[in-house]
């Protein structure tokens, strides 16, 4: 079993054209809904943080007439995988470095019908380096076909603390400064004096 | 964007650009000092502080730059410009080749104004030395800082230019300069805004030109940030009035400055 997930491995880093994303990356718990074609042609860019724990929810489609019979997940170097959830009739076996060279979820047990979707979670530790991380998606019909793609997420700096961005701290801070001289103004006008020098 | 400046960085700077005015206000607001320092020359009548040229430069520098703003910030951070676009019915995600194009007509017609002031500046009024740092410049700053930190009860009169303003003038040549190169780079060899958003890093050449690009951008808009702050300021309203009007009553010059750059000036 563990020759042929790698043969597959081999197979598709080598082989699998960057395919339209028909799986769409979800971070956390934002709106879960389904982006046809591209996810970065959507308004929805998937996107997370250097080296949080952060939920994926994978949500893949059957577009075909057989049933999809099992799903891998490989994850990008860099990111550890720390769960995978088994709902609906699926069951995940996990596959760890060093025996693969990134980590590796396999779903089986479940199906896929025509038109349908599933959505398969899992919760990793990010890397530490911004980048754009890509996943190798393995779908495989009853039947014997297997359609592969690479949806992606951007893993950037964080841009908040505590829930507050950055951004709003700054024009926060801006705004205040900028206030305090006509304050000093308007105290001056009040008092009915002319401000000397303060400089 | 992914492969620029992280926010903690850019907008960092200017947090705690923004509260060090702060500081600086609430130390200079509760406290008035006074230069101790004695006048060694009387003017008398209405000073030319900045003449037409300085003051078209100045505020023709200043819409550029706005408009410099409010574009590369889009750029920079499309998703908090996303409720400010939705409000003003502007377009902004698909859009940034518009934002581009209106960044770099703004970025040409900088650097001719640029090019105006040296040449008026340099050339015509040979004012370089005003901008260069000098002995007193050294002196006066560790008066001062004594002054704001410690509360020390000496103060000196200040050149037309003081050591801040000398820096000010530095950095923004620094930031210019920087700007113009990552940014023309960016322009003709790593259009980032033209490709799929999974790409950007492959664009990027080694020195990273988008990092630097927003790092020096920031830095100029912190620094503008200061200028616009320390204008406002009421003690300093009759400066503010000069870059309208081009003059600045000598009493006001007698309050806080060393009048020897106005005297050249005033006999021009």
């Amino acid at each position: 079993m563990k020759n042929v997930v790698l043969a597959s491995l081999a197979l598709m880093m080598v082989l699998v054209p960057y395919a339209d994303a028909r799986a769409d990356v979800f971070v956390g718990t934002l709106q879960e809904h389904e982006i046809e074609g591209h996810v970065s042609e959507g308004l929805y860019i998937p996107t997370s943080y250097t080296g949080i724990l952060e939920t994926y929810t994978m949500v893949i489609r059957n577009e075909k007439n057989g049933s999809t019979a099992e799903v891998q997940i490989i994850l990008p170097q860099g990111m550890q995988l720390v769960s995978a959830e088994e709902r609906g009739g699926w069951k995940v076996s996990i596959i760890q470095p060093p025996s693969v060279p990134t980590p590796v979820m396999i779903w089986k047990g479940g199906s896929i019908d025509k038109g349908q979707s599933e959505r398969f979670v899992f919760t990793v530790r990010n890397p530490s380096n911004v980048f754009v991380y890509y996943f190798v998606v393995v779908q495989s019909y009853e039947g014997g076909d297997n359609d592969a793609w690479r949806p992606w997420v951007q893993i950037i700096a964080p841009t908040n603390i505590a829930g507050i961005e950055f951004s709003t701290v700054a024009v926060a801070a801006i705004v205040i400064s900028l206030a305090l001289p006509f304050i000093e103004r308007g105290l001056a006008r009040i008092k009915g004096s002319s401000p000397s020098i303060r400089n | 964007m992914p492969h620029g400046a992280p926010e903690l960085v850019s907008y960092g700077m200017l947090t705690i650009f923004a509260v060090g005015l702060i500081f600086h206000w609430s130390r200079r607001a509760l406290r008035h000092p006074t230069p101790t320092e004695q006048l060694t020359v009387e003017l008398k009548g209405d000073v030319l502080m900045f003449d037409r040229i300085q003051r078209g430069f100045h505020w023709a520098t200043t819409a550029s730059f706005i408009l410099l703003i409010l574009t590369g910030l889009p750029l920079y951070d499309p998703s908090a410009f996303v409720p400010i676009a939705g409000a003003l019915g502007v377009p902004l995600h698909g859009s940034f080749n518009i934002y581009v194009l209106l960044h770099v007509i703004a970025s040409v017609v900088l650097a001719s104004l640029l090019l105006i002031h040296i040449i008026w500046d340099v050339g015509k009024l040979k004012a370089t030395r005003l901008m260069l740092p000098t002995k007193s410049d050294f002196k006066d700053t560790v008066v001062r800082a004594k002054s704001l930190l410690l509360g020390a009860k000496d103060y000196p009169r200040i050149n037309k230019y003081d050591v801040f303003m000398k820096n000010f003038h530095l950095s923004i040549a620094v930031a210019f300069v920087a700007l113009a190169i990552t940014g023309t780079y960016m322009l003709l060899y790593a259009q980032w805004w033209n490709i799929p958003l999974e790409l950007h890093f492959q664009t990027e050449p080694a020195w990273k030109p988008a990092f630097w690009h927003d790092v020096f951008g920031f830095l100029l808009i912190t620094l503008v940030l200061g200028h616009i702050y320390f204008s406002m300021l009421p003690v300093n309203r009759f400066i503010f009035k000069a870059m309208l009007r081009g003059t600045i009553p000598a009493e006001e010059i007698a309050k806080k400055y060393r009048p020897q750059d106005f005297v050249r000036r005033s006999k021009e």
